[in-house]
């Protein structure tokens, strides 16, 4: 435990250290924490896997896609609804069903956030070169080689369903980040994705959940 | 100026050469956009539900909404009006304006003029049906001062005498206009028909109303030769576009089309210009030439003149015996090009401005992969989460074909979303991966779980199979019955929904059907 002026210190080198920081897309509070720079930082290529992988994409990129333009792309299965209910702004939203390199390349030169499928194995470093160059935010769903960041969800809880009634209402789930550079230490946390309300919240032992359910 | 209005009453439902004894109507969005004269008698009006049609006529067919295909089956019988006279003017699928002057001093009268017409028309439509049009299908022909008076002239087939256009057109009551926004206005300000609006002073209704008014105000003082008054003379507006190879498809001459169409209502927007007049031209690979105008009832929108365009392409591709080659240049030219005065725009668009480099993207995706390679998404009303969300491919014009009822739901962050409510939708969260897969549902004693026709379950699922293994369920919820189109033998559905969660933490939709068990969605 630090304490007294080592704190302050330590304080002060934080701030100075988020001011030089790279600017970054907004996420979700409860997300933050789990972020080396508290966002998503432009150039990075980021994997998501584990549990509630495809939710923790949306959940991730329903900030940022309130300004900034997301594709998804090669996801033909996923529900618009659910990222829509997590947040994500479907006016900035281009859906590229179907995927090549070309595809690839094209979308990340002009989109913000690309959600995708793993990019072909052969292509990732060309990918992942292509992200950096043009300061692309890229959350793939699968194992991706040379990912910036790595996010795993685990343990999934439901709320909300008993044994023949009620119905899904809410999900706990723990997440760890880790990767390279800035990111080498694992983070975890656990949050609400979603809580009762819908909403993205950090997961605290208080937290109840409504009684109407 | 002397305009002949050729209508085809129920065309949408003519192009569909259905024997004309079957009652059948078209529905759009749940309502009825045009009926048969035998639907029309037994009580189905448009606008109706599409319940309330079926009630007052059970045995009516129903047919889709295709605006696309009335637009190419009726190429032919502009081809047959083209015979008539040049300066043809088409403004939608079934109704065609021209100048009359020429022709009917040719065909040495109007009334010789119209009677000739109606029959060569009608012989053009029965040569392309297998049955016989109804009576009250055929042609009809009208002559008057412009095009609006024509119009209505048309559907009575009149003649109305030089000069008294606007005193036919008086008595009209003003929804004829169909502006529904501004003819609600002027209902509420008393102006109920066409004579007492035509009465009011244009300028002020120019001041009061912006380019639309004017254009109304022109309509009901039967002055519409031109909609809009030009300022100044236009500069060359013309919007061409080369295909290298020629285009024989449609999607791929449409991909060029839609771009001109794109670029022509961008320039027209940023030197504040409108126009309502359309003329596309295209040339083949033969040297072949076409060119088609068509007349919109006020100023053209963006959508609207991508669809004329890809109408117009289509109905051109389709009669093979009109191109030999494919398409080599599509060329887009406004006419009738007027200042856009106050044309009634929304105070804010949500989407905002498309940056140049997203559309870039959109356009270079689609390029390779076709118009469907990039879409965006339409929320709509619907039971099933792969029915909420509609998938339209980028720059067709978007229209959620079923509304659902209106509901704000707040979803995460400041921005509220509206979503549509659907009587029976699942609750939310909403499943994020729509796959269907079969699966097995065992219960405690190793059963395979039953549901009844009373959609009664045998026993608590206990166990799920999921990729060949046998997983845990730890909680579980229904069944909830879905009997969706019980009325249609082939979309029929009867199925149960329940939610499940297994041991892992992961949570599924499964549903059975028909004594088998299926993943419709999952919870990821």
């Amino acid at each position: 435990m630090l304490v007294g002026p080592m704190t302050d210190r330590l304080a002060a080198a934080i701030t100075t250290a988020s001011q030089l920081a790279p600017r970054v897309l907004p996420v979700a509070g409860a997300l933050q924490p789990l972020l080396p720079d508290g966002g998503l930082r432009p150039g990075w290529t980021t994997q998501v896997g584990g549990a509630g992988a495809t939710s923790l994409a949306f959940a991730f990129a329903a900030e940022a896609s309130k300004t900034s333009w997301t594709a998804i792309v090669g996801l033909p299965h996923v529900a618009l609804r659910a990222a829509s209910e997590l947040g994500v702004d479907l006016d900035h939203v281009v859906v590229v069903p179907e995927t090549t390199v070309d595809v690839f390349a094209a979308v990340i030169d002009a989109f913000d956030v690309v959600i995708s499928c793993p990019p072909p194995l052969r292509k990732a470093s060309r990918i992942n070169a292509r992200v950096r160059e043009r300061d692309a935010v890229l959350l793939t769903l699968g194992a991706t080689p040379d990912a910036d960041l790595t996010v795993v969800g685990s343990s999934p809880r439901w709320y909300g369903i008993d044994d023949g009634h009620g119905h899904l209402a809410a999900r706990t789930l723990d997440i760890t980040t880790s990767g390279r550079r800035a990111a080498a230490r694992p983070r975890h946390a656990t949050i609400w994705l979603p809580d009762a309300d819908g909403e993205i919240r950090p997961h605290t032992e208080v937290t109840p959940i409504r009684a109407a359910l | 100026m002397r305009t002949i209005a050729i209508g085809c009453p129920r065309w949408p439902i003519v192009a569909h050469d259905l024997s004309p004894d079957e009652p059948s109507a078209i529905f759009f969005a749940n309502r009825v956009v045009a009926a048969s004269v035998e639907a029309v008698a037994s009580g189905v009006k448009k606008g109706m539900r599409r319940r309330e049609a079926q009630s007052r006529c059970p045995e009516l067919e129903v047919l889709t909404h295709d605006p696309a295909r009335d637009a190419r089956t009726f190429e032919p019988v502009v081809a047959a009006i083209e015979a008539f006279g040049p300066q043809v003017e088409v403004v939608r699928p079934g109704l065609v304006v021209m100048a009359a002057r020429g022709p009917a001093r040719y065909f040495g009268g109007e009334e010789q003029l119209r009677a000739k017409m109606a029959e060569a028309i009608d012989d053009a439509i029965a040569s392309k049906r297998m049955h016989a049009l109804h009576t009250d299908d055929r042609t009809r022909v009208g002559i008057a001062d412009g095009p609006f008076a024509a119009t209505l002239a048309a559907v009575r087939g009149r003649i109305i005498e030089p000069g008294t256009s606007r005193v036919f057109l008086a008595p009209f009551p003003i929804r004829v206009l169909e502006d529904p926004a501004l003819c609600d206005l002027l209902m509420r300000l008393g102006i109920t028909t066409l004579g007492a609006f035509a009465a009011l002073d244009r300028p002020r209704v120019v001041a009061r109303f912006g380019t639309e008014g004017e254009i109304a105000h022109r309509l009901a003082s039967a002055d519409d030769d031109r909609l809009l008054e030009p300022r100044q003379a236009p500069p060359d507006l013309t919007v061409a576009r080369e295909l290298d190879p020629p285009a024989k498809r449609v999607d791929i001459a449409m991909f060029a089309g839609k771009n001109a169409a794109d670029e022509l209502a961008a320039t027209l927007a940023e030197k504040g210009l409108a126009c309502a007049k359309l003329e596309i031209q295209v040339v083949t690979e033969h040297g072949e030439e076409r060119t088609r105008m068509w007349r919109y009832s006020s100023a053209f929108t963006s959508a609207a003149i991508a669809e004329r365009v890809r109408w117009q392409l289509e109905g051109w591709l389709a009669d093979g015996a009109q191109l030999t080659g494919g398409i080599e240049h599509i060329r887009l030219r406004p006419h009738d090009v007027g200042a856009a005065t106050g044309v009634r725009v929304g105070f804010w668009n949500r989407r905002g401005e498309v940056p140049d480099r997203v559309r870039r993207a959109i356009a270079r995706v689609q390029g390779l992969l076709g118009p469907s390679g990039a879409k965006q998404a339409v929320v709509q009303g619907g039971r099933h989460p792969s029915e909420q969300v509609a998938l339209v491919p980028w720059g067709d014009p978007v229209e959620a074909s079923r509304p659902g009822l209106p509901g704000t739901r707040t979803v995460a962050g400041p921005i509220e979303v509206e979503l549509p409510v659907w009587p029976g939708q699942l609750p939310s969260p909403t499943p994020v991966i729509v796959r269907e897969r079969p699966t097995d549902l065992k219960d405690g004693e190793g059963n395979v779980v039953t549901v009844s026709g009373r959609f009664v379950v045998s026993a608590a699922p206990a166990r799920m199979r999921r990729d060949g293994a046998w997983h845990e369920i730890v909680a579980w919820a229904g069944p909830w019955p879905v009997d969706e189109k019980w009325w249609d033998e082939t979309t029929h559905r009867r199925r149960s929904r329940f939610q499940v969660v297994c041991a892992d933490g992961n949570a599924y939709l499964l549903a059975n059907e028909s004594e088998r068990w299926f993943v419709e969605a999952t919870y990821d």
